[in-house]
């Protein structure tokens, strides 16, 4: 009997502004030892820029984020069932670990929550915004296993990126800058018959880029989080998508998570 | 302010505004804590994924009392979550079942001890 290979792939791209490569060295570590599986990381060289603005608490920073590429991980993985996550994923549990040997071929998240409670992917749970019927799904935590049906999906999430002008325009987002989160709802629908199946049975939980971690201490985050013109802060046990990705390359924040496990 | 209630009533006012505040955020942090700890309920077993709630542990402990009391089997098809036809071993699932939902709601129990007396901010620490 053949052993199934399982474990979790990182991709990342090199920018100026952020060093992707230790995030993406420290969400592997943490998602090998909650996990139990090794993890691997693959550098993208991204065929066409991309940028975002991203809203912090201080302000506002345009950043080269080259996200070009998600849809390759299917060739790039080296194991027969793959967690594909993003390098500001931080993996605190062993749930995930659940979807290993599972019967699915590909698994997302269908909806995002935001831990501080300000509900701010409200306006993410449909493609269009106001909402076209065409639910969203989330490419930051990815399951999948080397299949016919899963490699579907990756091809069609990359003919989506050829053709994504023309996809804007059908679903009713606009078209810059490149979201996987929209390419692969498209593939994701279109694969399934445009069936809302086969998602997490949880909402992803994260952090948005007006929030940031303060503190962190086996497993347990210290939030700060912003309502209105206050400040409170929260306790929060779990995995998190931190979209805030600075707070966490602070040198106090990285070496407790560094040394947690 | 005049009246004999006057700077009572004033400050009754701003304790009923801290007050509220107060509420809204312990409300809000609660509210994280129950999707914390559900996201956790979530068992592997067959190749099925089955969500730990109170109907599921409900039907397999009284498919468990009926296999005891009338010799009913405890073997039978079900569906998991994504309505695949699983087939389980009741007593085997339950224990299974069972021994997630006390870990995560001990830990929900000791979380929400904390946070009920944690709530100035600057008690909150990790």
């Amino acid at each position: 009997m053949t052993l199934k290979s399982k474990g979790v792939l990182l991709l990342y791209s090199e920018s100026a502004q952020l060093d992707y490569k230790r995030l993406a060295d420290i969400a592997a570590r943490l998602a090998e030892h909650y996990l139990d599986v090794p993890a691997a990381i693959v550098k993208l060289d991204p065929v066409q820029k991309n940028i975002r603005t991203f809203r912090y608490d201080d302000g506002l920073e345009t950043i080269e984020w080259n996200n070009i590429g998600r849809y390759s991980a299917y060739e790039l993985s080296p194991y027969d069932e793959t967690l594909l996550i993003d390098t500001d994923y931080f993996v605190q549990s062993d749930t995930l670990a659940n979807y290993f040997g599972s019967d699915h071929d590909f698994v997302c998240h269908n909806s995002s929550w935001d831990i501080a409670g300000n509900e701010v992917f409200r306006h993410d749970r449909f493609l269009q915004n106001g909402g076209n019927g065409f639910e969203m799904r989330w490419a930051t935590v990815c399951y999948f296993k080397k299949s016919e049906h899963a490699k579907r999906i990756f091809n069609a999430w990359h003919m989506v990126y050829e053709n994504y002008e023309y996809y804007s325009k059908l679903f009713g987002f606009t078209p810059t800058p490149f979201r996987n989160d929209f390419a692969l709802s498209i593939a994701h629908q279109i694969c399934n018959g445009y069936a809302n199946t086969t998602t997490f049975d949880y909402a992803l939980p994260a952090l948005s880029t007006t929030d940031s971690v303060i503190d962190y201490n086996d497993r347990r985050w210290l939030i700060k989080y912003n309502y209105k013109n206050s400040h409170n802060v929260l306790r929060y046990t779990g995995d998190l998508h931190v979209m805030n990705k600075r707070g966490v390359l602070d040198t106090d924040l990285h070496n407790k998570l560094w040394n947690s496990v | 302010m005049t009246g004999p209630s006057g700077p009572v009533i004033l400050s009754s006012m701003e304790n009923l505004e801290s007050y509220a505040r107060e509420r809204f955020e312990l409300a809000r942090q609660k509210q994280t804590l129950k999707e914390q700890q559900q996201q956790r309920l979530t068992v592997t077993y067959n190749g099925g994924l089955f969500r730990v709630d109170m109907t599921l542990l409900n039907y397999l402990y009284m498919k468990n009392v009926n296999a005891g009391l009338f010799q009913q089997s405890t073997e039978c098809i079900m569906p998991d979550s994504y309505d695949t036809p699983i087939e389980i071993n009741c007593e085997e699932l339950l224990k299974l079942c069972d021994a997630r939902w006390n870990e995560v709601h001990n830990d929900w129990h000791n979380e929400y001890q904390l946070l009920k007396t944690k709530r100035k901010a600057g008690d909150v620490e990790v």
